[in-house]
């Protein structure tokens, strides 16, 4: 061995494990060896969860105890994906047991909603690094659907009067409608160009909208019963917004459209509706929702604005775009939270819970969007490398920029603010310019007298002068 | 039936207590990066087990768990680049190290200090295309032969030797590129 090659060895010798470490490892080894022990392998298969639906809540603690001493393992294993090892150990042991000791049933329901999310996100994970294939998503839509059929019956069982199915319905709703366009953005990113232009995890898709209808119509009931004039489902919201922003990606977003179309037409009716009653002739108070699910729904939206907050500051590794766009919509909560209790301290009810609604909305859509960020970069990052690599601009995937209602959707319209999103990356860059390009020639004019406006509409929000109006206007839509 | 299940679960602790450090030297030392190393580590353990659990026999734990790890990394490689720095690198003609001549390199060697050149390794290993990385660090980090790297990689024991040969000098001449900058 030459100098040159001790010294290699050498420098492997600067990695060593710590004693902690190695501890810590052995103990996850033998709890795993515990776990799928070498002489019942046959017998202790475990294909379903259900023998957990046997246990009664203290043998479950006792076990998740058990489990949690014994070794690292089902703490190790949270993080998982379809095909690591410890994916088993999530989704049989960690997930059910989680669910079996929610203490009641909000508790329940939140549990499962976050389990059935996290199917998406995994989904997402995956469809950024590319290796997103029909047998997983298969089986992520399958864990997915039965654990938003679980939580919308969950969430179907919560209490109507104190506003809890409401909330926790909106709450769903609209974490669902953003996961599915970050997945949405990201499969856009990483097709290849020969692809058909089909997303593939189209029926994870297909089982994301039809829970997020189903909640929809459950918020509905729910409102009805109590008095309250609802927001109108969130699909239409983002579709408009979506085809407003890029015509290329119509192809993509018919299915959203199909979907919101009776959306459409039910959100422009309360368009009327508000039109006729404007803000300084409130409603009938007859008609408000009770004080108390008003101050439920407050309280849900200043807690969301507080994770929100949380999420963001806990973000490392955020582009400056991303940032940017995060505390915006964070403002824009908190202002609408603040401009919730002015109403309610004038009485206006309803516009109150419609206000405190919405904040709880854009809190939670802003959460998912922190989180879903690197993924979505790292999807680009591929992209731009696939792009490099096959030839100047040779294969020009179309792009769709999230579209969130809110305060940061119009800012996305703006041809300024696309190029914002242009990332160091040559390739991406050429990709937008093109399509920037295509937008301007490829439109009528109408379409951009409506971008204008749009942008007007949003400059004006960004001076804090403005901003109240434009809070009341946005409610009007949504009253 | 017990017997064999407690010779199996204490040999396979066996082989933990033994290996596991430098199956993890290993994995750090290919990816530069402490904490995957870590994760890919404990993975290839459990896949292990699996294996054993699976009814696998295992003649030799020290070679399995090598290649076990190896595909891990290989994994991992190509899941975090998926546009390879390797084809960079794999397609340049070899023009810089003509440019370094011979003498600069020895002469780099001689005049950075040990710690130093430690340092510039490190900092040079990511550059090396992963096809080198792998058998040098199976090499000189886990002193494998040429002949045992072959199998466990399954290419001929001509092919590795080539390969432990043309990237020692590559990362030679990453190392000696950095001393001129």
């Amino acid at each position: 061995m030459t100098n040159f090659e001790k010294h290699i060895k050498k420098a492997a010798e600067d990695y060593s494990l710590s004693d902690a470490e190695k501890a810590r490892m052995e103990r996850v080894l033998k709890s795993y060896m515990r776990f799928k022990p070498v002489r019942s392998a046959h017998v202790t298969h475990i294909s379903t969860w259900s023998w957990i639906a046997y246990l009664h809540r203290p043998i479950a603690a006792a076990l998740i105890f058990v489990l949690v001493t014994s070794g690292g393992i089902t703490y190790a294993a949270e993080g998982a994906l379809p095909g690591d090892v410890l994916y088993a150990v999530k989704t049989v042991v960690n997930e059910p047991v989680r669910v079996a000791l929610a203490a009641d049933v909000e508790a329940k329901a939140e549990v499962q909603m976050e389990i059935a999310e996290r199917r998406i996100e995994e989904a997402t994970t995956l469809a950024a690094e590319g290796r997103l294939d029909d047998t997983t998503q298969d089986e992520l839509a399958a864990s997915f659907k039965s654990y938003a059929a679980a939580a919308t019956e969950s969430i179907a069982k919560a209490n109507t009067e104190e506003g809890a199915a409401i909330e926790l319905a909106a709450r769903f709703e609209t974490r669902l409608v953003a996961h599915e366009s970050v997945l949405a953005e990201v499969e856009m990113e990483s097709m290849e160009s020969d692809d058909d232009g089909t997303l593939r995890s189209h029926r994870l898709t297909e089982a994301v909208r039809e829970t997020s209808e189903r909640l929809s119509e459950e918020r509905h009931s729910r409102a009805i019963a109590l008095n309250i004039n609802v927001a109108a489902p969130m699909a239409a919201t983002v579709s408009e917004d979506v085809i407003a922003t890029d015509a290329a990606t119509t192809m993509t977003m018919s299915l959203v459209v199909d979907d919101a179309a009776t959306a459409t037409e039910s959100a422009s009716a309360k368009l009327q509706v508000a039109s006729e009653t404007t803000p300084t002739e409130p409603p009938a108070p007859t008609s408000a929702p009770s004080e108390k699910t008003i101050s439920r729904m407050k309280s849900a939206a200043e807690k969301s604005l507080t994770k929100a907050e949380k999420t963001l500051r806990g973000a490392r590794s955020l582009s400056a775009e991303a940032r940017a766009r995060a505390e915006a919509d964070i403002t824009y909560a908190g202002e609408l939270v603040g401009s919730g209790k002015d109403y309610l301290g004038d009485d206006l009810r309803a516009e109150a819970f419609a206000a405190f609604e919405e904040s709880l909305r854009v809190s939670e859509q802003a959460v998912v969007y922190i989180k879903a960020a690197p993924k979505l970069e790292k999807a680009r990052a591929r992209n731009a490398s696939r792009n490099s690599d096959a030839g100047s601009g040779s294969s020009k995937g179309p792009t769709i920029e999230i579209s969130l209602p809110g305060i940061s959707v119009n800012a996305t319209v703006t041809p300024t603010s696309t190029a914002q999103h242009a990332t160091s990356s040559t390739s991406t860059d050429e990709r937008k310019d093109d399509r920037d390009e295509e937008n301007s020639d490829g439109n009528d004019k109408a379409d951009h007298d409506d971008k204008d406006e749009i942008r007007d509409e949003s400059d004006g929000h960004d001076d804090s002068g403005g901003s109240g109006l434009n809070i009341l206007q946005r409610l009007n839509i949504s009253l | 039936m017990t017997d064999t299940r407690a010779t199996q679960e204490a040999a396979f602790l066996e082989a933990f207590n033994m290996y596991s450090d430098a199956l993890f030297r290993h994995a750090a030392f290919r990816i530069s990066n402490r904490e995957r190393a870590l994760d890919l580590t404990q993975d290839a353990y459990l896949k292990a087990w699996d294996y054993l659990q699976q009814g696998g026999e295992v003649r030799e734990f020290k070679s399995f768990l090598y290649r076990i790890l190896n595909n891990l990394i290989i994994d991992e490689y190509r899941r975090s680049k998926s546009s390879s720095l390797d084809e960079m690198l794999e397609n340049d003609t070899g023009a810089m190290e003509v440019r370094l001549s011979e003498g600069s390199v020895r002469e780099a060697e001689e005049t950075i200090d040990e710690s130093k050149l430690i340092d510039t390794i490190h900092s040079r290993i990511p550059l090396l295309p992963e096809t080198y990385r792998e058998v040098i660090t199976l090499r000189y980090v886990d002193g494998f032969s040429p002949k045992e790297i072959a199998e466990m990689i399954g290419v001929s024991e001509n092919v590795v030797s080539v390969r432990i040969h043309r990237g020692t000098q590559k990362l030679r001449a990453l190392c000696a590129e950095e001393h001129h900058d």
